[in-house]
């Protein structure tokens, strides 16, 4: 059609202004692709965080019950199992963890501090390294929730299905030069005259991790930093033998308006009273907090660049089309009806446009991790950090089994989702009509007569 | 045969009460060259706006093959029915003389396969070659871009060709290359040309000869 072929014509005839007006396109494109899908993937990461935390429960001490109690006693596996029958609950996750010495090889930042975890002093006994690593026991069908949000992935191998099989981190493995079906031998911590028991496991996996080091910077040891992590099954820890084994468990109940009905039953199967269930808030307000920060700074971007970007487009298309009036007038003279004189100016807009959003998007596509990464720093900074919660003691353990898993990863992965390209072709075809506006407007508003009068 | 004609037709400005045309009665037939001339102000641009559809009217009819324009498409009017050559040429500068001719051609629906070759035809018709056509019309002399407008306002083979001042901006030789195509255009193509001038030396080429004073249309020699 030679509307089409005519437009693509005059965009190559108008160079300079065209030049400008993709140019200034571009920039506004480019901001807002870029909102969009920083928005995008942040309401995605929140919309999964938000189901997987509105009906986390998990048990916590309350101090001041526990000081008055004789026999203290934290609830044990076999104990959570019987929690786990509740008709309430839609699934238990339990977690067994010990702190562990690696017989052979080094753990990750073994070399360079000078306090390493839990120590035994023993003179007479054998000499026993001190726990650089975490050992957890797990029944959760992908290890644990940041292996399910995809922080951290399985890349070699496979997840450990029989016991004495165990997974470790890519930094772990390379360290040590440990591939897939090597055996390594762990001594389990233990106090007193007691020896600690061992375990031989075999590697069957290796996972990419994607979290930070150390949760807290200012504690930095091997026994915390999350590379040195090991992960087994919940049966492996039941059978081993150490001072320092740990039971929690992470409950997700149906309905979380009937926490308290739960905490009674609970109780009713010999949970102590002086513990109690509470939502994993603190859980919501490190993961989700940030990312709702990082969500609205991108909606104010979209929706500043949207009124402001527009506005300049209105100003830039009617100096542009002030030049064509008498390109219009002739058009009109000769016979051009009013309709495709507009659909001409339509479709110069949108191929600017459209060239202006390749190289928009593409920029976007190359910036957006870093700039997403960079900003999600800074809220995270912002948002209340979680001494500000509760101070009750929670029985969930650390390594991505809280339910607030997750929050300390180092990277928001942006992928391109189908509602997100909707996104920017609708924003696209909006500016490509406000660009044409100009045009538009003058094409139906004066008559040819008029344009040819007043140039002469 | 009129193929057009003026019945009683008058115009007024926008908030004006005087009749800038006034009650004008006139037959335009085929085979021949009218030329209409009057003083500056005197309304022949606005006589050309209503005959070329520009414009409607304040009263009275213009008829186009015994129909009014104001029953007919003016765009399909001016695109198919008639060719204007503008005074000031009108040809759209940021692009080449042949480009111009095959937009008109595109604006009037041509069904020419070749449209480029028909175009570079046309244009060596009224006297400009290949290479000419090729350049930008701002780089083409007042004579090349009106014979440019010439050959447009050809491009869809119309009835009647309408020219405002085609000679105005141009020298005695030039003027009279212009008219003699026009004439050609009238006396052997078979159309009705009308062109509104205030040279009397442009009236001596036309069969009609009408003169614009006071708002009314005579005939001279009547």
């Amino acid at each position: 059609m030679y509307l089409i072929e005519n437009a693509i014509k005059n965009i190559g005839r108008n160079k300079g202004r065209n030049l400008l007006l993709g140019g200034m396109m571009s920039l506004i494109l480019f901001i807002a692709t870029l909102s969009i899908m920083i928005y995008s993937a942040t309401q995605h990461q929140i919309q999964i965080y938000k189901n997987q935390l509105s009906a986390s429960v998990v048990i916590y001490r309350d101090d001041e019950k526990a000081m008055k109690v004789k026999n203290y006693q934290e609830p044990s596996i076999e104990d959570y199992k019987k929690f786990a029958t509740s008709s309430l609950l839609k699934s238990t996750e339990m977690i067994l963890t010990t702190p562990v010495s690696l017989l052979q090889g080094k753990a990750l930042d073994e070399d360079s501090t000078k306090i390493s975890g839990i120590e035994r002093e023993d003179t007479e006994g054998p000499t026993v390294k001190v726990s650089t690593n975490m050992i957890y026991g797990t029944n959760h069908p992908f290890v644990n929730g940041e292996f399910e949000n995809g922080i951290r992935k399985i890349i070699e191998g496979r997840k450990f299905e029989n016991i004495n099989e165990v997974i470790i981190s890519q930094q772990l493995s390379k360290l040590n030069n440990w591939q897939i079906n090597d055996t390594i031998e762990l001594q389990l911590a233990s106090i007193g005259e007691k020896e600690s028991g061992r375990l031989k496991v075999t590697i069957v996996g290796i996972y990419e991790d994607h979290t930070q080091a150390y949760e807290d910077k200012e504690m930095q040891m091997p026994l915390l930093n999350r590379g040195n992590e090991i992960f087994t099954s919940l049966e492996t820890l039941e059978k081993a033998e150490g001072t320092f084994i740990n039971a929690a468990a992470n409950f997700t109940i149906q309905d979380p308006s009937k926490i308290k009905e739960l905490e009674k039953e609970m109780y009713a199967l010999g949970l102590p009273q002086y513990f109690g269930l509470q939502a994993d808030d603190s859980g919501y307000q490190k993961v989700i907090a940030p990312l709702m920060g990082l969500r609205d700074l991108a909606i104010i971007f979209v929706v500043s660049v949207l009124v402001v970007g527009g506005g300049i487009l209105i100003l830039l298309s009617g100096l542009s089309i002030r030049e064509r009036t008498y390109e219009v007038g002739v058009l009109r003279a000769i016979g051009m009806k009013k309709r495709k004189l507009a659909v001409s100016f339509l479709l110069e807009g949108f191929i600017i446009t459209s060239l202006s959003l390749c190289l928009a998007f593409g920029t976007a596509k190359l910036v957006s991790h870093p700039v997403a990464n960079a900003l999600f720093q800074q809220q995270e900074t912002i948002q209340p950090s979680q001494n500000e919660q509760s101070s009750n003691v929670t029985l969930s353990t650390a390594g991505g089994f809280s339910a607030g898993s997750g929050t300390q990863f180092e990277q928001i992965q942006i992928n391109i989702t189908s509602e997100m390209m909707v996104q920017i072709i609708g924003m696209t075809i909006l500016f490509g009509t406000i660009a044409s506006m100009g045009g538009i407007y003058y094409v139906m508003r004066y008559e040819p007569r008029k344009i040819l009068s007043d140039r002469h | 045969m009129s193929i057009l004609k003026l019945e009683h037709v008058s115009y007024q400005y926008e908030k004006s009460n005087i009749n800038v045309i006034n009650d004008i009665n006139a037959q335009f037939e085929t085979d021949k060259i009218y030329t209409i001339i009057g003083k500056s102000g005197a309304g022949k641009s606005t006589l050309l706006s209503l005959l070329s559809g520009l414009d409607v009217a304040t009263k009275g009819e213009v008829l186009y093959k015994d129909i009014s324009l104001k029953k007919l498409d003016r765009d399909d009017y001016r695109a198919k029915s008639i060719g204007i050559i503008f005074q000031g040429y009108n040809l759209l500068t940021n692009m080449s003389a042949v480009e111009n001719i095959i937009l008109a051609m595109n604006i009037s629906g041509s069904h020419i396969k070749d449209k480029q070759q028909a175009a570079y035809h046309l244009l060596e018709q009224v006297g400009i070659s290949a290479e000419i056509a090729d350049r930008k019309v701002l780089k083409l002399s007042g004579g090349e871009q009106q014979r440019v407008g010439i050959a447009r306002a050809l491009s869809h083979d119309p009835d009647i060709i309408i020219a405002d001042e085609p000679t105005g901006n141009l020298d005695g030789e030039t003027e009279k290359g212009i008219m003699t195509i026009l004439q050609k255009l009238a006396h052997e193509e078979h159309k009705c040309v009308i062109i509104v001038t205030h040279s009397k030396g442009v009236s001596t080429y036309a069969d009609h000869c009408f003169k614009l004073m006071n708002g009314k249309l005579k005939e001279m020699g009547e």
